[in-house]
């Protein structure tokens, strides 16, 4: 069968019909626009998070290479280059490590400059630029803090270096950028000039050792390709790396994170069918009658289809690029506080072109459905079928008035009860709309700042080490920025009530053959349903490779901490002892150590009457506890990715290792004195070049502000914006319902209604509908929330919540329906009252 | 056949350049392609891209033929005069929409069969009817002139026969006039001249014909109408029919009445309304007084023969006009007259 | 030739105690080329009748043939098609397309159906109903009259069959309802059209060739 071509009537009739009902359609785009920037916002916002956490990985791993291989030889390289799974390479010639002492256990690399690499590892001169001359050097703000480089350009920078042979040289240079680099742990490179390596090392570049960044094709099983590309070109024996973010635990992990961000869309859709399903619905009557018409010309179905897809179409079309906008208007402001810790901003960095796709799928999706679910049901049907149905639904005459009297409540009443699904849609919309708003809100309000300061910071003010900073810098003992002195000072102002010492030092350990397996068993046992313990830990692969060092050679990595006063306090109200008895006047002997291994229940720890052997002194282990060491500021080495905590008095970890920088310092203070020593700290922290990191009190206070803040904001936003769809489409039932009985009104006019007579009917009858909403909304919200609000609160389960029952968002909701339950019937009454009596009465309807 | 010509080269070069294409495409794969799984699969996408293509245009191909062989078995039937057979007349295709309308030209053109077998059939009843109208006079005529033939009979019964005849022979006369009128009416073959033409003239020309009568019975005309009132017809036989109704009209109005003419110009019509001060016509009749040979009973005692409304609708409709007739019983009626401005 | 025959044709609305026979029992046979007119009370079946006949409407009973085709047999797709094939409406109420102007109104069936239409004839069409300078205005923009003239041209144009007027000078004055009337009576004669045409007005019956009566849902000889 040649199917007939005759869809070209169906385009001009969803043209003409823009022209003809603009405000309808008007009132479509505006709500089709809001429904496609929110889900623009809520696509845009989840691909934002979920790459951020990838992101993030990379900052962790130090390199968006997948596989890093180092110590090459340039032979090998180019060897390992040529593989075909590879897409391509980034690489450096590194001359040597830096090896200062101040630099610690820091490996920095003097490396010739390659933009491209330089840019895989994230680590490209944010203040200065490149070398470009012989001479010149750019380093990153940790390497600079450690070798004490001012910070300015042109400053002298002197570096000790060794080559790949074990040679030491010491070179001379000048500055010429920096950059304040996340990735320090790993790969940090100091840049030089080709001409100046050539003039440092004989024999450059042969003999330099060839780092090498390899992206895939296929970014999967890295470890896996990694070695077959080894294998498969015969280069042995050398050192390779591979990303985090490509670590398909980590990679789930990040989707799971974004999850949550992706829900909203869900309740998008919903509400957003509810929004275009009732406008569209509040012109049904008219719409059918239209329909019918067409049909009795010989309109088949499928025309009708076709009609109404262009018509969707077209909407979604004219309402996708201020969606957009709106949405990415959003997202923009939005994102850089949810997405935090870049120096870019995310609202922009993650920009791509699939969540606008995808929103504008969706968004066509939801207005196709709103289209074609009342089009389904009429469509076979009969044109007379169709007329007959709307003439059918005539309100029964219930309570018929006995004395026959109308007055304008009457009248107002009967229009009430007038079109009542059209009447109900709205009220749904608006209730479903209000009553996530009142969650998103209770849970808003619900989050405790007390709690949250009291968890977060036990202690006034926390000064840290500039090493350890942040939560992704790795403490790094040598640098002293807290010096005895500072403590001294601090001690010495009358509003400090007290000043407690932390420090801490990593050690290698060997396990006894008993705790070695001790601690095997317990990691091998269950987490849950499908995995082990161990099992749990993948996406973490560093403490799974220092699980399966202890496991194999049962040496492992021990962090000991000095605690005094406050982190003592904190340790002792926090950590729930597994084993043994925790008694701080024997911990204070100086003859104890605490062990710190994970979970309350089992011991994966030395436990309590155990030795240990720390800084060549046997100890005897006075308690095992479950150890939170969430009061430790920056981040222990890689390595020590696994390890165990030992918790010990100031007294003796000064005795064990001696000249062990302070980490950082718990102060407390007398509240009145807050401002003045807020002062003082921050000009102190001006006034020293060492770098420390100081948390306020109020920094704190901060923090939670903005973390509750973020913690809704999306949520809020989409459920505000619902809120104003759902209250556009009440004020379209109102103009709507209205606006169809203008001939109405001009018959009443003509049997000598006055016009004030016709306002206050139409005023009588707005407030009517808007008492009716108000009478279902506010008890059936209340309700709802009263009881429901508990139970999901429960379910949330955070910590720094507590529950706060409030209808303020049903408060300003109420106010808005009656706002336009006044305005909209004043506003129609214009439009009702144009034309004269005569001439209204013969519109055909 | 230059045409076809072209289209025979054209399809060897399509040909070709498939090859060159595909060839082409074998080269660039083999060169630049290392990964051998990738170049076959790239080899296989590219043949299902050309096989779908292939089965498309084969599909359309099979749709085009079969369109032709559905719309050759309509116009087989068609052509030997049978009703053709459709599985789905009413399909929203191609196929459906082209029968429709070679059945439409179809019935068309058998409307013009259908027409001439009524014209046949027209005339025949023509001929009985004429045949039976004419019967009564004429057999009254052979009646009186045997008896004039026969008896002696006096001069003054003589006399008084022979008026009789000469009535019979004016009855007959009048009724050949209507008869030969009627059959040019229903055969199609007077001519009408239309032209744009003043319509009191026309009236006054009808109204000639009736005044006389209209005078012995002392019925008062009187007529209403603008002489810049021009319409499109034909004067003398528009006279013609208007005098119809006019006759008509004097004839069931009683001594002492009126009729009256008016004429007003409309829209897309002019109306010209004949009312008269008669017996009027009963609601349910409205529609037989048009009919040929067709009387009232209340009718019966004036003489007729039922034509003269038949011939005023004819000549009216022919003209692209209409007629139509309000009435209240026993109060006059109405006639009006329709003629396209 | 009969165009449409309609036998025993029934129709109920409603259920139970409250149900009404529209039709009760129909049998007719209408002739090609001839003008019908139903006349009868209203709420008599009339508009059930015509309905039925379009295709508008299912029976419950009983078939309608029209042109050789028995509508039972057809889904509703295939009687849009036949609406817009066989089938020319004229309403009452007009039922112009509001967002579509005067010429593509009358063209919409055509263009429903994916055809051109035949040039000639729509002038032709639009000189017999004086709407040459009407073409580009939409259907408000038009008199009563005018927009009904608009109408009959849309069920013209497509040459149907039949061409059903349910009441077509209902909404019209006296004077511009007989303009109309005159002139879709001249369309039908001038293209040879069938025309069944509801009316309650004996005056404009009267020009029918044939009158049927309908008297609660019976024929009434």
């Amino acid at each position: 069968m040649l199917a007939n071509n005759n869809l070209k009537i169906c385009h001009t009739l969803a043209w003409r019909d823009f022209e003809f009902h603009k405000v309808k359609n008007l009132l479509l785009v505006l709500a089709i626009v809001l429904i496609t920037g929110l889900y623009t916002f809520t696509f845009l916002l989840g691909s934002a998070v979920e790459n951020g956490f990838l992101l993030n990985y990379k900052y962790q791993y130090g390199s968006t290479s997948h596989i890093l291989y180092h110590g090459l030889t340039a032979h090998q390289a180019d060897k390992l280059a040529q593989h075909p799974y590879v897409k391509s390479t980034v690489r450096i010639s590194a001359l040597g490590q830096l090896s200062d002492e101040m630099m610690g256990v820091r490996s920095v690399k003097l490396a010739v400059t390659d933009q491209d690499y330089a840019e895989s590892i994230l680590s490209v001169p944010t203040t200065g630029r490149l070398p470009e001359k012989a001479g010149e050097i750019a380093l990153d703000e940790f390497t600079m803090d450690s070798l004490g480089v001012l910070h300015e350009l042109g400053a002298p920078v002197s570096i000790q270096w060794t080559d790949s042979k074990g040679g030491r040289h010491s070179t001379d240079f000048t500055l010429c950028g920096w950059w304040a680099s996340p990735t320090n742990f790993t790969e940090a490179c100091a840049w030089v000039t080709a001409e100046c390596a050539a003039g440092l090392l004989t024999g450059y570049p042969d003999t330099a050792s060839v780092t090498m960044g390899v992206d895939l094709h296929q970014p999967k099983e890295l470890e896996q390709q990694a070695q077959q590309i080894m294998t498969d070109q015969g280069v042995n024996q050398v050192l390779y790396t591979t990303n985090l973010a490509y670590n398909e635990a980590r990679m789930e992990m990040a989707s799971q994170h974004a999850t949550p961000f992706y829900i909203p869309a869900l309740v998008v859709l919903l509400c957003g069918f509810l929004m275009i399903y009732s406008i569209i619905h509040v012109a049904m009557d008219q719409d059918s009658r239209f329909f019918a018409g067409l049909k009795t010309l010989g309109m088949t179905p499928r025309q009708i289809r076709w009609f109404l897809l262009e018509k969707a179409a077209l909407l979604s079309l004219i309402g996708l690029l201020p969606g957009w906008l709106m949405g990415f208007g959003i997202q923009y402001l939005v994102t850089p506080r949810i997405v935090t810790g870049m120096e870019q901003n995310p609202g922009t960095y993650f920009l791509s072109w699939e969540p606008f796709a995808l929103a504008a799928l969706s968004t066509f999706g939801t207005v196709l459905l709103a289209y074609f679910l009342p089009a389904a049901r009429t469509g076979a049907m009969m044109p007379t079928q169709m007329l007959r149905n709307l003439d059918g639904r005539v309100p029964r005459g219930r309570r018929r008035s006995g004395t026959g009297k109308v007055s304008v409540l009457r009248l107002a009443l009967r229009s009430l009860w007038r079109n009542k699904r059209r009447t109900l849609l709205s009220l749904l919309s608006l209730l479903f709309s209000l009553l996530l708003l009142c969650s998103t809100w209770i849970c808003y309000t619900s989050y405790d700042e007390g709690l949250y300061l009291n968890g977060m910071s036990p202690w006034d003010y926390t000064i840290e080490d500039g090493s350890a900073a942040s939560t992704v810098q790795r403490y790094n003992p040598n640098n002293r920025a807290i010096t005895e002195q500072i403590v001294g000072d601090l001690r010495g102002r009358s509003e400090v009530l007290e000043v407690s010492v932390l420090k801490s030092k990593e050690v290698v350990l060997t396990a006894s053959d008993e705790l070695r397996r001790r601690i095997v068993d317990f990691y091998n046992e269950p987490y849950d349903e499908t995995m082990t313990r161990r099992e749990s830990q993948a996406a973490y692969p560093d403490w799974c490779a220092g699980l399966d060092c202890l496991e194999q050679t049962g040496s492992y990595y021990g962090i000991v901490i000095a605690l005094e006063d406050a982190y003592l306090r904190y340790v002792l109200d926090n950590c729930p002892v597994t084993s043994g008895d925790f008694d701080a006047e024997q911990f204070a002997d100086g003859r104890y150590v605490v062990a710190a291994g994970a979970y309350t229940e089992g011991v994966s720890s030395p436990a309590a009457g155990e030795t240990v052997e720390l800084g060549g002194e046997q100890l005897t282990v006075l308690a095992s506890v479950m150890g939170d060491t969430s009061f430790l500021s920056g981040r222990n080495s890689l390595e020590s990715s696994f390890h165990l905590a030992y918790f010990v008095p100031l007294s003796l970890f000064d005795r064990l290792f001696p000249d062990e920088g302070i980490r950082q310092l718990a102060v407390n203070i007398d509240r009145s004195g807050q401002e003045e020593f807020e002062h003082y700290l921050s000009s102190y922290e001006q006034g020293v070049n060492r770098g420390i990191g100081v948390w306020m009190r109020s920094d704190y206070q901060e923090v939670f502000q903005s973390a509750r803040l973020n913690k809704c904001l999306p949520e809020l936003i989409v459920r505000i914006v619902l809120m104003i769809i759902g209250l556009l489409n009440f004020a379209n039932m109102l103009v709507t319902k209205t606006m169809v009985r203008k001939k109405e009104f001009a018959v009443y006019q003509s049997l000598g209604m006055t016009g004030r007579q016709l306002q206050w009917l139409l005023l009588t009858e707005g407030l009517l509908h808007g008492t009716l909403l108000i009478v279902i909304l506010l008890p059936v919200t209340f309700f709802v929330t009263w009881f429901g609000m508990p139970a999901v609160f429960s379910q949330l389960n955070t910590w720094c919540m507590t529950y706060h029952y409030t209808l303020a968002p049903l408060w300003a909701d109420l106010l808005f329906i009656l706002f336009l339950a006044v305005a909209v019937p004043l506003m129609c009454c214009r439009f009702i009252e144009k034309g004269s009596i005569t001439e209204r009465l013969r519109i055909v309807v | 056949m230059k045409k076809h010509e072209t289209l025979k080269t054209l399809k060897i070069l399509m040909v070709l350049a498939a090859v060159v294409l595909f060839s082409l495409l074998c080269r660039l794969l083999w060169v630049y392609v290392p990964r051998s799984s990738v170049r076959y699969s790239l080899l296989a996408v590219t043949g299902g891209i050309f096989v779908l293509a292939g089965l498309g245009i084969w599909f359309w191909q099979r749709q085009v033929f079969h369109f032709a062989d559905e719309i050759c078995d309509t116009l087989d039937a068609l052509i030997s005069g049978r009703q053709p057979e459709m599985e789905r007349p009413f399909e929203d295709s191609v196929t459906a929409r082209l029968q429709g309308k070679l059945l439409q030209y179809y019935d068309i053109m058998n409307e013009g069969k259908v027409q001439s077998q009524r014209d046949k059939q027209t005339i025949q009843e023509l001929v009985s009817d004429i045949s039976h109208q004419v019967k009564t006079p004429v057999a009254n005529l052979q009646m009186f002139t045997g008896i004039l033939k026969q008896h002696q009979l006096t001069e003054e019964k003589r006399a008084e026969f022979l008026e009789t005849m000469a009535s019979q022979i004016n009855k007959l006369d009048f009724l050949m006039q209507s008869l030969i009128k009627m059959s040019r009416l229903e055969t199609g073959t007077f001519v009408l001249h239309m032209e744009e033409a003043p319509l009191d003239k026309t009236i006054a020309q009808a109204i000639s014909t009736v005044w006389a009568k209209a005078d012995q019975k002392n019925i008062q005309l009187s007529v209403e109408c603008a002489s810049s009132i021009t319409a499109q017809h034909d004067p003398k036989w528009t006279a013609e029919a208007l005098g119809n109704i006019l006759d008509n009209g004097v004839k069931y109005t009683p001594e002492g009445g009126s009729i009256c003419v008016s004429v007003r110009p409309w829209q897309f019509y002019t109306r010209i309304d004949i009312s008269d001060t008669g017996i009027g016509i009963h609601e349910e009749h409205y529609h037989d007084i048009f009919q040929r040979f067709y009387r009232a009973q209340e009718t019966a005692a004036e003489e007729g023969v039922g034509l003269g409304l038949y011939l005023a609708n004819g000549i009216i409709t022919r003209q692209k006009g209409y007629i139509s007739v309000k009435s209240n019983d026993g109060e006059g009626s109405t006639f009006s007259v329709y003629l396209l401005s | 030739m009969e165009i449409v025959t309609v036998h025993q044709l029934k129709k109920y609305f409603g259920k139970g105690e409250a149900q009404v026979k529209a039709l009760d029992g129909i049998d007719l046979s209408i002739e090609k080329g001839k003008f019908t007119a139903i006349i009868g009370a209203s709420g008599s079946g009339k508009t059930t009748l015509l309905n039925m006949i379009g295709g508008l409407d299912t029976p419950d009973e009983g078939e309608v043939i029209v042109d050789g085709v028995n509508l039972a047999g057809l889904k509703e797709k295939e009687l849009a098609v036949f609406r817009r094939r066989k089938a020319g409406f004229v309403y009452q109420n007009f039922n112009l397309v509001p967002t579509l102007t005067v010429k593509e109104n009358i063209l919409f069936p055509l263009s429903l159906a994916g055809s051109t239409p035949d040039q000639r004839f729509f002038a032709d069409v639009m000189r017999q109903l004086r709407l040459e300078n009407r073409l580009n205005a939409y259907p408000h923009e038009l008199s009563g009259g005018g927009q009904q003239r608009a109408a009959i041209a849309r069920a013209l144009i497509a040459r149907p069959a039949i061409l059903l007027a349910d009441e077509p000078t209902g909404n019209l004055d006296v004077k511009s309802g007989q303009n109309v009337l005159g002139l879709l009576k001249l369309s039908v004669e001038t293209y040879h059209q069938t025309l069944i045409m509801i009316t309650h007005n004996l005056e404009i019956a009267q020009m029918a060739d044939r009158v049927l009566r309908i008297e609660d849902g019976r024929l009434k000889a």
